[in-house]
């Protein structure tokens, strides 16, 4: 964990080597962030009863939230990509994650890597006889959850090599400094 | 600016008639086009930095005349590569179009005369054509079209009915009504 540094009142203990969190956004608590990763305006990440430590290369889209409701630290990978309006609430989060616009992950579900929440998509535990004791449910690699009653299946991981490819360009995109994006026309939080 | 309202700390119209929350985002209003007497609510957020990528000076969004923008909803450009290249792609708006509260819509283009719920999910490069209706907690999936004059619901989204042929009308009068009688409190 990185040792405090004040470097805002809102921000106790906020570490963002070399990221853009544009100024609009909502963090609070304990939280890293590592190089690379977007944070778009008004996005909020809340790290109150335990910190949050984000990977590199992630994109969290405006309205997207993110929230530690345990004491533990919740981990997230690399190239993971929260987009608009998305509430994650997971224990943790592997990396190359995509969460559609509008779906939410409750606290109890472990997120591995390469998984797939669809639009609108609502991610509980999946109901066991008996019922499991801690209530906790880690989730398969590959999963896609879509769907109205969310449905899961695994993956083949075709067009992983494709995603991460456009993930890399929009990255490049929206970094672009000076040219378009978010550095010219949102504020930036200077670290 | 117009000071013809009282509550202008809440507020702001233009000369067009827009009338636009300042509790709203807009992000990079200088590559917004609004046509004149747009209602923008609370909590709105609009993107307009991200626009089509490359030198030549662009606009990333053309919302047309009486259309609503109504609480929470957040619009914003749909991305692609095309040809190897990474760009946003602007977003147009035709005329007397209601967005409904807490939607999101990554559209390539709405018509006029649209109607679209709250609660939606509109994926990225959905075609809206005229007329169309969208019912509230709908979600379109991506590159979706939309024909004029369907019903969509569901999720996903499929069409279940027709609109009458009056719908232009009606929606006509029933904008440019809720419009006049809008209060900006």
């Amino acid at each position: 964990m990185p040792g405090a540094c004040s470097l805002f009142c809102a921000v106790p203990a906020l570490r963002i080597p070399r990221s853009l969190p544009s100024k609009d956004a909502d963090l609070r608590g304990n939280i890293t962030i590592s190089k690379g990763t977007v944070v778009h305006p008004k996005c909020t990440i809340l790290a109150v009863p335990g910190p949050i430590v984000i990977g590199e290369n992630c994109i969290i889209e405006e309205a997207a939230i993110i929230v530690n409701r345990r004491k533990e630290a919740m981990f997230i990978g690399n190239e993971n990509v929260f987009q608009v309006g998305s509430r994650v609430e997971a224990a943790s989060v592997g990396s190359r994650n995509t969460f559609c616009v509008k779906s939410r992950v409750v606290s109890t579900i472990e997120i591995p890597d390469d998984c797939y929440i669809g639009p609108a998509c609502i991610l509980t535990p999946t109901y066991t006889h008996p019922q499991r004791e801690d209530l906790k449910e880690r989730l398969q690699d590959l999963t896609v959850v879509y769907g109205q009653n969310p449905d899961r299946r695994i993956g083949d991981g075709v067009g992983k090599v494709h995603q991460r490819a456009l993930l890399a360009k929009h990255l490049d995109y929206l970094r672009n400094v000076g040219k378009f994006a978010l550095p010219k026309y949102v504020k930036m939080r200077h670290v | 600016m117009s000071t013809r309202f009282k509550n202008d700390s809440l507020w702001i119209e233009t000369d067009t008639g827009n009338r636009i929350s300042r509790k709203a985002t807009i992000c990079a209003p200088v590559n917004i086009v609004l046509s004149g007497n747009v209602v923008i609510k609370p909590e709105v957020i609009i993107r307009g930095d991200l626009k089509r990528s490359g030198p030549s000076p662009s606009i990333a969004m053309n919302i047309g005349k009486f259309t609503f923008l109504d609480d929470g909803c957040i619009v914003r450009p749909a991305y692609k590569t095309y040809k190897g290249a990474f760009s946003y792609y602007p977003m147009k708006i035709g005329d007397y179009t209601s967005i409904g509260a807490q939607t999101v819509l990554e559209a390539a283009a709405v018509g006029s005369y649209v109607d679209i719920g709250k609660n939606c999910v509109v994926g990225r490069f959905v075609v809206i054509k005229d007329c169309a209706k969208i019912a509230p907690n709908s979600v379109i999936p991506p590159n979706t079209v939309i024909p004029p004059y369907a019903h969509f619901s569901g999720n996903p989204a499929v069409q279940i009915g027709t609109l009458p042929e009056s719908t232009l009308d009606n929606v006509e009068l029933a904008m440019t009504t809720a419009y006049n009688e809008f209060k900006m409190t």
